[in-house]
């Protein structure tokens, strides 16, 4: 799952990146609502947007992506429990908010949350035909038997379980698994993809020829 | 008139105006009446003096003496009352030793004559009263006395028909004049009304400062108003701002600490950090709770009321946004133009919590309905426990902790609630939920 974090806090956007990593999330940080702009619709899991930002506020940003057509689900960062400013951000074209001090459990939560809403299911357990993963509880099962995955080889699952059917490029898998400020090794991809076969069965995960990799539903 | 009644009107300036008016009006036309009638009185009375001088002028003119000194009047006078019985005029020539001469009219009356030097007085002849007046002169070597007398009721009768007459004009004048002063009344507080339903429109809500085009009297009023209203205003805003930044900057070094813990907790100091997460998590309810009830009581304004359909349409709008992963059916039934006596800030935080409570505990439905001075949130949930009713009110009570909130959501809204004159009634929904009841005691 791939996270842009729009935030002017430095301190906190580097914890909240942190914490996010540690979930098996990139997350990719900006300080102000201008560059996020020119940099929201490379391809993110989720927006994470706080409210407060210096310049062009984050319900402005808000506004200005959804004018811009973008679809990916946008959660806002309130320091403000007043649901006036909620419903402003909802109305905005945000999906949902979460209120400062955040924990991390519960951002992670919303935003597996917002993902799976914009992948279209809505349960935590997704399967794709004798494959099953559990996005809450990171566990997968192959005929109702468990998988030993490693925290990538899971990541890499998920996100071709949430777009089953549909082929994702190395570039998406790339950036959903390394983020921009990391060593990042295309060759990395091969050799997971490589691994999470013998695992769940070669066949299925099918190879598109110049392009990518696609989960067969 | 309830006595409440008698005194609002005479604490009003339109009711003291035409009261003022009329009395001003019935003074000015009694005061015209009686000059007018007075002045009526004298020249009529001189005519009739002049009348009866002419009469008395004719009548010496006529007289002849005979030798015997008798007074003969050979020809009849101009006036023919003279020569009807009682009519009210008579002559009488006087030559003493009782050789007298008189109108047909006094029959078989003589007129009395105290003074002969030209003087009018008052005399009598059978019933009637008279004006009488005498004059001593010599004809034909003789001296007489020529008396011209007229009955006083036919003045007194002349001028108490002017006097009717006059009655009745001066009452007209004076409806008139009274109707003219109320009119010139409305029509000069029509001003004041108009500032009185501007500020009325000021408290509703419906404008945010009074319009500047009013009379120049009224001029300063209104702008230093308005002056006072944009410093509110500014102020109330300032509030606003300073509340948000005072929670921005709480509430980062909080995560931040809360983080911090966090990464404690990873390493294995899990008692640090779990006393660190506790405090924290308390803080967190504290700013929440107290900057919900500092934003309440520094946005409310005194009388204000809020539209329900537009606010509600827009806090529907984000709760379909906010619950959109779950089929829920929102049906609204609102009396047409419904305004509740709640600033528009406060009740969209009483409204948004109960609709999204409603949203996290519904099965399929949230069904609100507005009556005037209040609105009903339920679910088709499954409700709350009556024995539990009076504890969600209390700040930080969580009847099921694994699901999402802080638990302040009806505490919150019962406070404002109290803030605003209104009340929170939970109770059990027809629809199996839980009933959220809005009221306010009236409206403003």
């Amino acid at each position: 799952m791939r996270i842009l974090l729009v935030e002017d806090e430095p301190a906190l956007a580097q914890r909240v990146t942190a914490n996010l990593a540690r979930h098996g999330m990139t997350c990719e940080w900006l300080s102000n609502a201008e560059d996020a702009l020119d940099f929201a619709s490379d391809g993110f899991t989720v927006l994470v947007v706080d409210v407060g930002l210096p310049g062009m506020s984050g319900i402005d940003l808000v506004r200005a992506l959804r004018a811009r057509s973008l679809a990916t689900p946008i959660l806002i960062l309130t320091a403000r429990s007043s649901w006036e400013e909620k419903v402003e951000g909802l109305n905005a074209g945000a999906d949902d908010f979460i209120v400062k001090p955040v924990r991390t459990e519960e951002l992670v939560a919303r935003l597996h949350a917002l993902a799976r809403r914009a992948f279209g299911h809505s349960a935590t357990r997704i399967a794709v035909g004798a494959i099953a993963i559990d996005t809450a509880s990171s566990e997968a099962w192959l005929d109702d038997a468990p998988l030993a995955l490693t925290a990538s080889e899971f990541r890499l699952l998920q996100m071709l379980a949430y777009r089953a059917g549909r082929t994702l490029t190395r570039q998406t898998i790339l950036d959903n698994l390394y983020s921009l400020a990391s060593e990042r090794d295309e060759n990395a991809i091969e050799v997971l993809v490589g691994r999470l076969r013998r695992k769940i069965g070669r066949e299925r995960i099918v190879t598109v020829r110049g392009l990518g990799y696609r989960l067969e539903a | 008139m309830s006595m409440g009644q008698g005194l609002r009107l005479r604490g009003s300036l339109q009711f003291r105006l035409i009261v003022g008016s009329a009395v001003g009006v019935v003074l000015a036309v009694l005061l015209a009446g009686l000059f007018i009638g007075n002045l009526y009185r004298i020249h009529t009375t001189e005519r009739f003096q002049s009348e009866l001088d002419h009469h008395l002028s004719e009548l010496i003119a006529m007289t002849r003496v005979d030798a015997a000194g008798m007074p003969r009047i050979p020809q009849p006078l101009s006036d023919p009352q003279f020569n009807a019985r009682h009519s009210g005029l008579y002559w009488q020539v006087d030559g003493g030793e009782g050789r007298i001469a008189r109108s047909v009219s006094l029959g078989a009356d003589r007129l009395a004559v105290h003074s002969d030097d030209s003087a009018w007085e008052t005399g009598r002849a059978g019933d009637q009263m008279l004006l009488q007046r005498s004059a001593r002169v010599t004809l034909d070597g003789h001296e007489v006395v020529a008396t011209i007398a007229s009955a006083q009721e036919l003045l007194e009768e002349q001028i108490s028909h002017f006097w009717s007459d006059l009655a009745w004009s001066m009452s007209a004048v004076g409806l008139l004049l009274l109707a003219g002063a109320i009119a010139l009344v409305r029509f000069g507080l029509a001003p004041v009304r108009r500032l009185g339903e501007e500020v009325d429109r000021l408290r509703h809500g419906e404008v945010a400062r009074l319009d500047p085009d009013v009379p120049t009297e009224f001029a300063p009023l209104v702008e230093r108003l308005n002056a006072l209203l944009a410093a509110q205003a500014q102020l109330i805003s300032r509030a606003r701002t300073q509340s948000g930044n005072l929670a921005h900057n709480l509430r980062t070094p909080l995560a931040l600490i809360m983080d911090e813990a966090e990464q404690l907790r990873l390493a294995g100091h899990v008692e640090t950090a779990d006393f660190l997460l506790g405090r924290s998590a308390l803080m967190q309810r504290q700013i929440d709770y107290h900057l919900t009830r500092a934003a309440a009581g520094g946005t409310r304004g005194a009388g204000t009321l809020t539209e329900v359909a537009p606010l509600l349409d827009q806090i529907i709008t984000a709760m379909k946004r906010l619950h959109a992963g779950r089929d829920i059916a929102f049906e609204v039934d609102l009396p047409p133009g419904l305004r509740l006596p709640c600033d528009r800030g406060d009740l969209a935080e009483i409204l948004s919590n109960l609709i999204d409570n409603a949203c996290k505990w519904c099965r399929h439905r949230v069904i609100i309905t507005g009556a005037p001075g209040g609105i009903e949130v339920r679910d088709d949930g499954k409700g709350i426990a009556a024995a539990n009713l009076q504890a969600v009110l209390i700040p930080g009570t969580r009847l099921d902790p694994e699901t999402p909130g802080t638990g302040l959501g009806l505490a919150a809204t019962a406070d404002l609630l109290k803030f605003s004159g209104g009340e929170l009634t939970l109770g059990a929904a027809s629809e199996g939920g839980l009933s959220a009841r809005v009221s306010f005691a009236e409206e403003r």
